[in-house]
């Protein structure tokens, strides 16, 4: 009784005769999962959030995506080209497929759906990435033919599509136009997605259903893209807000797939009904260091404290022995992690008391800020305390709510350091970028270093690029703005019989791959 | 009767304004911004932050919004949820259904049993069962209701598998499914009020006991069992009534650990979700809403206390 079996909800699909037979009842395959809150809507890249953008990303889909190791690839296109001023894009997109009203896709509703998110009128956030505000600006975007579409930059920028396939945009979601009303409020998502949107009690659960007509690329799975052949008919989330709740469903078999903590795979883990998959994501822990404060100002304290901290125990210690330090901002599954990205500020004691003694270190004290929220904030900040005690730094924690310490990060004051974390970005510039620049809250304002990584996101060349993000690799570690910890890794309990399940370094699930037996 | 509602409910209009303007500062004081919260990652772009701001109505000065707000609250308008869309009064609705039905059932349920409990361990004065009573009291306070909610989850979900440990089914789609997912919660809820009713009934039992008209009672050659229910307990229940006023208020306002341990769609999750959002429209109409079930709650149990006590008179 221990473990019910919950997985196979049955249904009777079919009850009527066919020349003069009873079909068999078919079973309806459901997976049930958790989301630690509800979806904020069904709109993709208006209304959203992380929990959001992974169901929205089942529902539609994207001219370009990521793959596995984040570089891009076609989606809804079959294949792209890049005019040689590298400002025009052309697009020939596949033909043939469905949205999920049944018709078929063409040039037009992929105009529709840009100038849904990306015009002028548009409520995304997703606008501004692409009308000028952060460096593209798209000039024109137009249907060609039924299978051709074309975008025109006014300069070239060489993350345009990275930009593109952002997961809180949707991809820049292509749906069919009665996706709205005819006053044009929000309908429903009609998307070309392997699934399609199904019940939504809000605060209680989200279901989304397979979508028959889906039409699969051909191939394996590939990062967010690639061949889509689910087999699930239905995936639900439960909205469920505490991971021990999560865990004691996912035991009580009432959920066959939920996100673990570290401590919670490590229990799970060899127990026979249960897999557990540990893998390394694109999310950056780190420590936010405050160049602008008058003692962090002095680049041998901030060398100090990074010689005081050792990742490699910290990491070891959050994820159960799961995860290894990856201090560099660009991810290990990057194409761009190479041995330069491996180095960093070794963990040496007494390098960091003797750093403290040139600098004439007076026991000033160093504030660290943190948050007791999913993710460890507050443990990294705690052994981080430890440690730069342990090497004489006078070292003191002030725990906050998330809402406090987010404002003290956009605002760039009221912290020395902080326990931080950054979503995943997916090109190596952008890992840079998202702690570098002229900006208050950002922690690298070194001249040098913003104008590299305005290099990064415009050079086209990967080995130029490889050159320029090695470049802002040794820079990092020799001015020490931040210090880098890990990827985090990211834990999924299942029960035994689910299959197909892989995880990459976005972190977004791919219901798509899942199958269940029996 | 009549005069004395009236004049309750008159005296709420000013609570009511002064809780309105201390809900809009407190709520405006909190550290953290609602735009900044709802584009999560994307905050390192200043013009979606800009645009999300005007959407919200935040790029006004504070006194504008709040007399906004509250022209808005006049006509029946709470406004719409920043993180979902919906109308904040029909959301208040859905989930204050969840938790009074979940609430009523637990004080009903506490009721039944902390009664006779409390009865009879005053009854049983220094006895081993007045002594057993007193000390499952005392270590079911020392629980906190957290832990407790999730034994009960790991007992009878995930060991015994009798009972859903995630989702709810409401009762009013189905009878049976809705309460197999209500055991659980109202349970949880209902322990931790049996501890505290039960220690309230007794002690005010032992209080009425020692009275002169219950000797006299017992002298007229009434049994134990009507001494008890016809004279103890109208006159011990006085000080429980009113500690039920204060927990059913409570409660009603939001039960947000149980709505949490046990995935309830209720109002007290809706509050604590809304503060982690900084949803200001339904953290302001929730906490508004809380503050009228207060008001509601005490009047109804005011009422109350004239059935139990012949004493108290409604002027």
């Amino acid at each position: 009784m221990m473990h019910r079996s919950k997985v196979l909800k049955t249904a009777v699909l079919a009850t009527g005769l066919t020349f003069g037979n009873v079909l068999p009842a078919m079973a309806e395959s459901v997976v049930r999962m958790a989301l630690n809150a509800d979806i904020r809507g069904t709109n993709p890249g208006v209304t959203r959030d992380g929990n959001t953008d992974q169901v929205h990303g089942h529902i539609v889909e994207g001219l370009v995506t990521y793959a596995d190791d984040f570089s891009i690839i076609p989606m809804l296109a079959e294949s792209y080209e890049i005019s040689e001023d590298g400002r025009t894009y052309t697009f020939a997109l596949r033909q043939g497929v469905k949205f999920h009203n049944g018709e078929e896709m063409t040039a037009q509703d992929v105009e529709w759906s840009w100038n849904r998110l990306a015009g002028d009128a548009s409520e995304s956030h997703c606008k501004n990435f692409f009308n000028g505000q952060n460096n593209i600006k798209v000039t024109s975007a137009k249907a060609v033919d039924d299978y051709s579409f074309v975008i025109t930059l006014e300069e070239p920028y060489a993350v345009f599509l990275a930009t593109m396939a952002r997961f809180d945009c949707g991809s820049m979601a292509v749906l069919h136009p009665d996706s709205v009303n005819s006053d044009g409020s929000w309908n429903t998502p009609l998307g070309t997605g392997p699934y399609r949107m199904g019940d939504h009690a809000p605060g209680r659960y989200v279901e989304l259903n397979r979508f028959a007509g889906y039409s699969s690329r051909d191939g394996q799975p590939n990062g967010y893209g690639g061949g889509k052949h689910a087999s699930v008919d239905t995936l639900r989330w439960e909205i469920v807000g505490e991971g021990a709740v999560s865990k004691t469903a996912l035991q009580a078999g009432d959920l066959d797939l939920v996100t673990i903590d570290a401590m919670t795979a490590s229990e799970l883990r060899g127990q026979p009904r249960f897999t557990v998959d540990a893998t390394a994501s694109a999310v950056w822990d780190t420590y936010l260091l405050n160049s602008d404060d008058p003692l962090l100002s002095d680049v041998r304290i901030r060398r100090a404290i990074a010689h005081a901290i050792d990742p490699q125990r910290i990491m070891a210690a959050i994820t159960e022995g799961f995860g290894t330090a990856s201090p560099s901002p660009v991810p290990p599954m990057s194409a761009n992690y190479t041995d330069v990205q491996a180095q960093y500020p070794e963990y040496n004691v007494d390098k960091a008391k003797a750093l403290l003694e040139e600098a004439e270190y007076d026991g000033e004290e160093i504030v660290i800020l943190a948050t007791r929220r999913n993710g460890a904030y507050y443990e990294r900040a705690l052994m981080a305390q430890a440690m730069m005690m342990d090497a004489g730094l006078n070292a003191k924690l002030e725990v906050v709510e998330w809402g406090t310490q987010l404002e003290a990060y956009r605002n760039g004051t009221g912290y020395q350091m902080q326990s931080f974390t950054f979503s995943p970005r997916l090109h190596a510039g952008l890992s840079f970028e998202m702690f570098t620049g002229d900006a208050e809250r950002k922690a690298w304002k070194t001249g040098e270093a913003v104008g590299l990584v305005n290099e990064s996101l415009r050079v086209g060349d990967p080995e130029a690029l490889q050159g320029v993000i090695d470049k802002l690799h040794n820079g990092f570690v020799e001015e020490v703005p931040a210090i880098g910890l890990g990827h985090r890794t990211l834990f999924t309990g299942m029960s035994d019989k689910i299959g197909g399940f892989e995880n990459w370094g976005a972190g977004l699930l791919r219901g798509w791959m899942l199958t269940v037996d029996g | 009767m009549l005069t004395f509602i009236l004049k309750r409910v008159l005296m709420s209009i000013p609570t009511f304004a002064i809780v309105a303007v201390i809900i809009f500062t407190l709520v405006r004081a909190l550290p953290g911004d609602p735009a900044l919260m709802m584009l999560g990652g994307n905050i390192d772009d200043e013009a979606s932050l800009a645009q999300m701001r005007a959407q919200l109505g935040l790029d006004q000065p504070v006194p504008v919004q709040f007399l906004a707000w509250l022209r808005e609250v006049f006509s029946g308008n709470l406004g719409t949820s920043i993180m979902t869309g919906q109308e904040v009064s029909s959301l208040l609705i859905q989930r204050f259904s969840v938790t009074a039905t979940v609430v009523l059932l637990a004080i009903v349920s506490a009721l039944l049993v902390s009664i006779p409990a409390g009865l009879l361990a005053a009854h049983r004065h220094n006895t081993r069962t007045d002594y057993a009573i007193v000390l499952l009291t005392i270590l079911k306070l020392s629980m906190p209701g957290f832990w407790v909610g999730l034994m009960l989850l790991v007992l009878f979900g995930a060991i015994l598998g009798w009972l859903p440990t995630v989702g709810f089914v409401s009762v009013s789609d189905d009878l049976g499914r809705g309460m197999m997912y209500l055991i659980l919660p109202v349970t949880s809820l209902a322990l931790s009020e049996i501890a505290v009713l039960t220690r309230m009934m007794r002690a005010g039992s032992l209080e009425v006991m020692g009275k002169d008209y219950i000797t006299h009672a017992r002298a007229k050659g009434l049994t134990e069992r009507k001494v008890l229910w016809r004279h103890v307990f109208p006159n011990a229940f006085a000080p429980t009534l009113t500690m039920v006023g204060i927990m059913l208020a409570g409660l009603l306002a939001g039960a947000a650990v149980t709505e949490t341990v046990f995935t309830l769609p209720g109002l007290g999750k809706l509050l604590v979700d809304s503060i982690y959002a900084r949803d200001y429209p339904v953290l302001q109409g929730a906490l508004l809403f809380i503050a009228a079930v207060y008001v509601l709650t005490n009047l109804a149990i005011d009422l109350t206390y004239s059935f139990f006590d012949p004493k108290v008179r409604l002027t």
